[in-house]
């Protein structure tokens, strides 16, 4: 039923995303225009009911990568599982489920935000951000999440009346002087490295004013 | 005197080694040499290539003058040197202690062997210790004292510890124990202690939790890790409440974190152990006990090992800081004799350290003792290696954090106690947090103070009620006394009953240490023990009503303060406190489950709301949150659940007819009884006087509670139903602010020999909550197990919180009185229901 949903939004999408830009930034043209585009009202449902169940399916995801990484496990193995469990994609038969999870990530990204509070951990925080700061970023980054190089990084969260991408938050780190405490910082600076210059990862200004 | 007596004891020990070490190495300097003077080469503290810079000096130095001290020199050197190890070496007893005291918890079953079997190797073994034909640095004779020192010492260290004593040599203790800003000293083996209680209760959630797994998991996964990276576990987090899982989530971490449980838990068939109810306390004993053990071993190896130190070996270090540490030691002299070597000594003795002379020897001695205590944590700046407590907590990091947020919660000041049951309330009340370690901790000092509170006021006042004292002159002392009940009567200690019991051989029933304990507190704080020494507090009964009280009774109030919140009973009312924070955590748990179990895949939003929406008027207390309190998914799960002992993997409940269950019986019927008679007049003249003030307007309603089944027309074999309107306490609430007649009728009924109530809900009938008094605890069940749903087992929930969390009714009674208090202000008279209440709900 769930593969069902998913494609009939991705069918119905089509048309639409086309409007959204190349980071999945779905809002990004609303606030540069400050004109809402134009969307059907059947898109509006099922994407609306389809976001909805996106956001729950993040903080999910968040939970079971922390107790992933509290058990020693690889935090992308709870990623990649869920997420193909949520579209109902089984691996085994299914070659190009790599590829689905990209597809899935890149459409929705923008709404994968980890919203349940965690002692230690700033909340909402976008899953990108949470990954820096449990400080698993060799193993899912490097790893995994970045073997797509077509993989989108550029969701913009707003804090406040601020934009910040992943490379924002990374810069943030990196510009603070106690960061060292907290985070490796050689491999944040291989991050933004390789987002930057591989994966086209942006600041949220650039994206804004491009 | 004890403590003088030990004092005494390790200054007489520390000369004899002292001497034996002690060089005699001074040499008169050739005349050319005594206007120069020598660079001190030991400045390079803390650098990085210390050695190095320091050897650099060193060859500079001597360079600049030759000199041959002779042998005496290097003799006197591994002497020091070996004094040095001996220094480290005596602080492995002090850990040695905390494995003792550790194995000292109520939680752990006798452990008799181990106490001999580490008697056996530091006393018997050691003594007579000869090292066979070894040509040794230290004389057979000395060998022998020293050897023979370990056992005493080690027994007078952990005797001291136990009873909450600075051991001997341990200069830092004070400042280790004390809370800032207050006089307050916790030992760090009574922080391990709460850490214990704190992991069983984890463990416990933990059992619990695997066993609320759907079963087609844990048959077919047996471990932890199997069980998490299982598609059916992600399918259940996804299909599970998403914060209720995340709770899981959390109180699963933190679990793991433990580093008692954190081995545990990672066990590849940790789904079959948990079957056996004892299987983490088992688990936890037996890593205490291996650990006990393990140390003893090592203590008699280390022992030997230093002492019988061969006399051809060099003995020199390979770190700077230990080399230093022997020098300076030599240059400082031993008690200011004339043993004391000059710079230049120092600087030639450096130079067979920077040649690399040393052998494995003294690495290999000081990797030892590192097994058993290391060093690395405690050592001073100064290279000193004063003992610093709570090798345990330390092992971890936390031990200066642990004692700086726990500091606040113990009393006193009084604000303190009620700072702990605010963060107690605090921490029912956001689901967020429940499961947190600091949670967890505060909560397991919060059921272990209360008990053990409640026991001193109850043995209190029945020590007043014996002097026939006025009432309100008992109730003034009563007052005072409770707030002058600070940690160290909370904390005090009888006798040893586990291993250390065996270790120290003790014959004589000595109760006098942990008397003396508590009164040389109260005298260091310039309090007079009122009523509670020996004499005063349990002294002979000869009142009329309690001295009918059975010899059992009689006991009870002749133990000491230490003796009581020692004993059998006030443990089992601190697990059956624990078992209400088990019961949250579990509460919250099972309700992941019922959210599972409810909600299919995209159901799981419009499950949540049921729970949180019961059919009724609910009472808000602190813990009515999020839908937590929804219990378990069958009627099975809910009868009986958690308020008796043997249900949840603590203590199982006492059998009615043994000596420890009648006791603690007939120690409640006497202060029942003592009080009975009192509270009885008080209420019928309450009663009287709240019939002639008439009834306050808020009595104009309909009643919030009815009646039945009890009265001069209720069959004498029908149970006494209680139909509320709303919840119980909110009922009880209203009822007290005006429906005086049902409060007379609901005060009979209390104050009668009734066992079993029911409690109906005015709204839903059907809902109806048997309550049943077992003992010192109540068995709260659903009337209809066969009607149990998610709004039944909310109000069961609810009725169970208002009898069986103690902090939580004490905020109840508090209020109740509130009103009271309001009302008298109103010129209003009414029954002395809380008293009532509060003696038969306690």
């Amino acid at each position: 039923m769930k593969i069902i949903f998913v494609f009939t939004l991705l069918s119905l999408s089509l048309g639409v995303f086309a409007k959204t830009n190349e980071d999945g930034c779905l809002e990004c043209d609303k606030k540069l225009s400050g004109a809402k585009p134009v969307e059907t009202s059947e898109y509006d449902a099922v994407n609306q009911a389809m976001i909805e169940e996106v956001k729950v399916l993040a903080n999910q995801i968040c939970d079971t990568m922390m107790l992933y990484k509290n058990f020693g496990k690889p935090t992308y193995v709870a990623f990649e599982k869920m997420v193909l469990k949520f579209l109902q994609i089984d691996p085994e038969e299914n070659s190009n489920y790599r590829q689905e999870v990209s597809s899935f990530w890149n459409q929705y990204n923008k709404h994968m935000i980890c919203t349940t509070p965690h002692n230690g951990y700033e909340t909402p925080q976008h899953l990108l951000k949470r990954v820096v700061d449990m400080n698993v970023t060799s193993s899912f980054y490097f790893e995994y999440f970045l073997q797509d190089e077509s993989i989108a990084v550029n969701a913009i969260e707003w804090r406040g009346d601020q934009p910040e991408t992943v490379v924002d938050y990374l810069d943030t780190i990196l510009a603070d002087p106690s960061s060292k405490e907290l985070y490796d910082l050689e491999t944040v600076k291989h991050l933004r490295t390789l987002l930057v210059n591989v994966i086209g990862g942006k600041r949220a200004k650039e994206i804004l004013n491009s | 005197m004890k403590s003088i007596v030990i004092a005494i004891f390790f200054l007489l020990t520390y000369e004899v080694i002292a001497c034996e070490f002690r060089n005699s190495s001074e040499v008169e300097l050739p005349d050319e040499l005594k206007g120069f003077i020598p660079n001190d080469c030991f400045v390079f503290e803390g650098k990085k290539d210390a050695k190095e810079k320091h050897c650099d000096c060193i060859a500079q130095e001597n360079a600049k003058y030759a000199l041959d001290f002779g042998t005496s020199l290097y003799d006197s050197f591994r002497k020091r040197a070996l004094a040095r190890l001996w220094e480290h070496h005596e602080k492995s007893l002090y850990a040695l202690s905390e494995n003792f005291i550790q194995l000292e918890s109520d939680l752990f079953k006798d452990n008799k062997e181990i106490g001999n079997t580490c008697r056996k190797l530091l006393k018997d073994d050691l003594e007579n210790l000869s090292c066979g034909n070894k040509e040794t640095i230290l004389s057979k004779e000395k060998i022998k004292l020293i050897a023979e020192s370990v056992y005493d010492k080690a027994k007078a260290i952990s005797e001291a510890r136990f009873h909450g004593k600075d051991g001997p040599a341990i200069s830092n203790r004070q400042e280790s124990l004390s809370c800032s800003n207050s006089d307050i000293k916790i030992s760090e083996v009574d922080l391990m202690n709460f850490e214990l209680k704190a992991n069983h209760s984890v463990s416990l959630n933990l059992k619990n939790f695997l066993n609320e797994l759907p079963k087609e998991i844990t048959k077919k996964y047996k471990s932890i890790d199997e069980i998490i990276s299982s598609d059916e576990f992600l399918e259940l987090m996804m299909t599970a409440d998403p914060s209720l899982m995340n709770k899981v989530n959390y109180f699963m971490s933190e679990a793991s974190k433990s580093p008692q449980l954190g081995p545990l838990i990672k066990s590849p068939n940790l789904v079959d152990l948990v079957n056996d109810d004892n299987y983490f306390l088992n688990q936890l004993e037996k890593i205490n006990r291996e650990k006990l053990i393990g140390n003893c071993e090592t203590v008699k190896k280390n022992t030997i090992s230093i002492l019988c130190s061969d006399n051809t070996s060099n003995i020199f270090p390979e770190s700077y800081e230990e080399n230093r540490a022997i020098i300076q030691a030599m240059e400082r002299g031993s008690k200011g004799n004339s043993s004391q070597i000059n710079t230049y000594q120092a600087n030639n003795l450096s130079a067979n350290f920077c040649s690399d002379q040393y052998n494995t020897d003294y690495k290999n001695s000081h990797l030892s003792i590192e097994s058993t205590y290391p060093l690395h944590l405690t050592q001073g700046q100064n290279g000193s290696s004063e003992y610093t407590p709570g090798m345990e907590l330390r092992k971890r990091g936390h031990v200066d954090a642990l004692k700086n947020s726990m500091c606040p919660y113990f009393p006193p000041p009084e604000e303190n106690r009620e700072r702990l049951a605010a963060k107690v309330a605090e921490c029912d009340a956001n689901p967020d947090t429940v499961m947190s370690y600091e949670c967890i901790m505060v909560k397991t000092i919060s059921a272990d103070f209360t008990a053990k509170e409640e026991a001193l006021i109850k043995a209190k006042t029945l020590s007043l009620q014996a002097q026939d004292l006025p009432d309100e002159e008992i109730e003034k002392k009563v007052k005072e006394y409770k707030k002058s009940i600070g940690t160290d009567e909370l904390l005090a200690k009888s006798e040893p009953k586990g291993p250390l019991k065996d270790f120290l051989k003790i014959d004589k029933p000595d109760t006098q240490v942990a008397e003396t304990k508590t009164n040389e507190k109260r005298s260091e704080r310039g309090e007079a023990y009122d009523g509670s020494s020996s004499e005063g507090f349990g002294g002979e009964l000869s009142n009329g009503e309690l001295a009918s009280s059975n010899q059992n009774s009689q006991g009870m109030l002749n133990r000491t303060p230490a003796e009581i919140v020692n004993s059998p009973e006030v443990n089992r009312n601190v697990q059956k406190n624990m078992n209400d924070l088990y019961d949250e955590v579990r509460r919250r748990i099972q309700t992941a489950k019922t959210a599972h179990q409810n909600s299919p895949l995209g159901q799981k939003s419009k499950s949540v709301p049921s729970y949180l929406a019961p059919a009724f008027d609910m009472p808000k207390t602190a813990s009515d949150d999020t839908g937590g309190a929804a219990i378990a998914a069958t009627p099975s799960g809910i009868e009986g659940q958690n308020l008796m002992p043997g249900g949840n993997g603590f203590l199982p409940p006492l059998d009615p007819t043994s000596t420890e269950a009648s006791a603690a019986e007939s120690y409640n019927k006497a202060l029942l009884d003592a009080n009975e008679a009192k509270q009885a007049r008080k209420a019928a003249e309450a009663a009287q006087a709240a019939r002639a003030a008439g009834r306050s307007p808020a009595s104009s309603g309909p009643s919030p509670i009815a009646i039945s089944g009890f009265g001069p027309n209720a069959l004498h074999t029908e149970i006494p139903s209680l139909t509320i309107s709303g919840g119980l306490d909110e009922a009880l609430d209203k009822m007290l602010q005006g429906d005086f007649d049902n409060a007379e009728l609901l005060l009979d009924l209390l104050k009668a020999d009734k066992k079993t109530i029911l409690i109906v809900p005015e709204k839903n009938p059907k809902y109806a909550v048997r309550v049943e008094k077992r003992g010192d605890t109540y068995l709260v069940t659903p009337e209809n197990p066969e009607m149990v749903d998610a709004d039944y087992r909310v109000f069961v929930d609810s009725i169970k919180k208002s009898l069986n969390i103690k902090d939580r009714f004490k905020t109840f009674v508090a209020k109740l009185q509130g009103l009271l208090r309001g009302q008298n202000e109103n010129g209003q008279r009414v029954p002395a229901g809380v008293d009532v209440l509060n003696n038969l709900f306690d």
